[in-house]
């Protein structure tokens, strides 16, 4: 069985293949082999960040026709137990990308040889994103300290919850009771999807339950990047703080990686930077967030 | 966002019911940052009404989990099941407050059983020989039929007319502070309005209460209506 990781949030530029392919090569390392799927249809650049050029193989050829094995796109990157798969080159492919497209990549992924695999996901909040962050066992949400980066992770979970929502209203059978409920927002003092949660709880608790369990499995892994004091590493509460007062869901803060002068350097090199910098105190971060991931119960609280 | 829709105190700190103190501690100064104005994790998410709105819910919950009698008082009100009321904190205060007053009442040893019995005698022949002679427990004084008027019928209860009542019945600040066993500083503050020197809802309620009985008014009365001006002014 595979267990897929994917590694999303929204904004472009906060790291997500940086924070993949560096969380690749922890599992790796300690004896777990993994698959990298560069999910950034369009921009796919994960091999980059390995340091190898562009593979001829892409998911194109699997969606085309002309590779019918999934896991043969897979190649090596020099670094032992890890292997890439690479998204699409070109632009004009991706809005080709039709449901069937989808799901047919999603077995693929579910049927990949190795124990792991982590879904690189691409900027912005389409629907096909969405499904591929929705889908994982782990769903890892990236951000940077900044206001435009954390606004774009809340929307990207903002979209993620309403897919997930609609999906679990659908299977549970309650759209009628939520419409009546939302019909009547401002009088039942409904703000928030956690409110709305609350108050069909008031309503009916069966179907409150039921929903419940289908949101159940939205739980985040919440990783902040590139923190540079003190109040930065506390804004990773506060994202966990609001996800729970807003959407009533569960996050994990499950780390955060310093501003590193290695990170960068590594990245101009394109050298992971575990390679290129293995004593760096940011490597010693994603390994305490590897095994986070990992080991849900021995989770260590991020202090 | 209101907790009558079933949150309990512990999931507004986001902790586990059971808990330890340093960790309600901790959640609560982590809530007080996410939630202060400014801290960009908020942004978009909730407004800065809302924020406050949360920060108040936030205090009522850590001035009740902070404090194990309360905490422990409330565990019970959980375990029991059934609605918690919104002001669970404030309401429990009061009647906390009564519950001590009243224990302390019930165990008079023989020497104040023989005083008190002999004050309510003399006080009951007061009241006999003089109609126009009013009492607390701590004083006499005399009944000016106007200002008696004015009391029954005020509805706002600040701290200066808390104290023009308290003058007009001859009790002094330090007798109210020996019977009460509020700080004498607080009795100022309560009775200058110094809400920025008062300690949080919770307790102002308490004091609140124990002062308007000493007085003999209405104490559900002046307790709603002092904490309505000390909530607008700014209270903690």
């Amino acid at each position: 069985m595979t267990t897929v990781w994917a590694v999303g949030g929204g904004k472009g530029g906060i790291g997500k293949s940086f924070i993949s392919s560096n969380l690749a090569i922890c599992l790796a390392r300690i004896g777990k082999p993994v698959t990298v799927v560069d999910l950034d249809l369009g921009g796919a650049n994960l091999h980059t960040c390995f340091g190898v050029n562009a593979p001829s193989r892409t998911i194109s050829d699997f969606l085309s026709g002309r590779i019918s094995n999934f896991s043969s796109l897979a190649v090596e990157t020099g670094i032992p137990g890890v292997k890439i798969i690479s998204g699409f080159n070109d632009d004009f492919e991706v809005t080709e990308l039709n449901p069937t497209g989808r799901s047919l990549i999603i077995e693929g992924i579910r049927q990949l040889p190795s124990p792991y695999v982590i879904l690189d996901l691409g900027a912005g909040t389409g629907e096909r994103t969405l499904d591929f962050f929705l889908t994982a066992d782990q769903k890892i949400v990236a951000a940077t300290p900044e206001p435009t980066s954390l606004e774009n992770a809340y929307r990207f979970i903002k979209a993620a919850f309403y897919r997930k929502f609609r999906l679990a209203e659908h299977e549970s059978e309650i759209h009628d009771l939520i419409e009546s409920i939302m019909t009547n927002r401002d009088q039942n003092g409904i703000r928030s999807p956690a409110d709305l949660i609350r108050r069909l709880t008031a309503e009916s608790p069966e179907s409150a339950a039921k929903l419940k369990s289908h949101l159940q499995d939205l739980k985040l892994q919440v990783i902040l990047n590139q923190v540079r004091s003190r109040e930065d590493i506390e804004l990773g509460h506060s994202m966990k703080s609001v996800c729970k007062k807003y959407f009533g869901i569960e996050a994990n803060y499950i780390g955060y990686l310093d501003h590193d002068n290695a990170a960068w350097r590594s990245a101009r090199k394109r050298k992971p930077l575990i390679v290129e910098f293995p004593y760096s105190s940011v490597v010693g971060q994603f390994l305490g967030i590897t095994k986070n991931l990992l080991n849900p119960q021995s989770f260590r609280a991020v202090i | 966002m209101n907790n009558s829709s079933g949150t309990t105190y512990y999931e507004i700190l986001e902790v586990a019911p059971d808990a330890p103190p340093h960790e309600i501690q901790r959640a609560y100064q982590r809530a007080k940052t996410t939630y202060s104005a400014d801290n960009p994790a908020l942004y978009t998410m909730f407004s800065a009404e809302e924020a406050r709105e949360l920060l108040k819910i936030i205090e009522e919950a850590y001035s009740v989990l902070a404090n194990p009698s309360l905490r422990r008082a409330y565990d019970e009100a959980l375990a029991r099941g059934g609605p918690i009321p919104d002001n669970f904190a404030s309401l429990y205060a009061a009647s906390n407050a009564e519950e001590i007053v009243k224990a302390h009442q019930a165990l008079p040893d023989f020497e104040s059983t023989v005083t008190l019995k002999t004050t309510i005698q003399s006080q009951s022949a007061a009241k006999n020989l003089d109609p126009n002679t009013g009492r607390t427990s701590l004083s006499t004084y005399t009944i000016d039929e106007a200002f008696e008027q004015e009391i029954k019928n005020a509805t706002e209860f600040d701290g200066s007319f808390l104290q023009r009542i308290r003058l007009y019945k001859n009790v002094s600040l330090d007798q109210m502070s020996e019977e009460t066993k509020i700080g004498r500083h607080y009795l100022v503050a309560v009775e200058t309005n110094d809400f920025k020197n008062l300690p949080a809802a919770v307790f102002v309620r308490g004091f609140i209460v124990q002062i308007a009985r000493v007085l003999g008014l209405d104490e559900q009365k002046v307790a709603s209506s002092y904490m309505k001006l000390f909530r607008s002014g700014g209270g903690k």
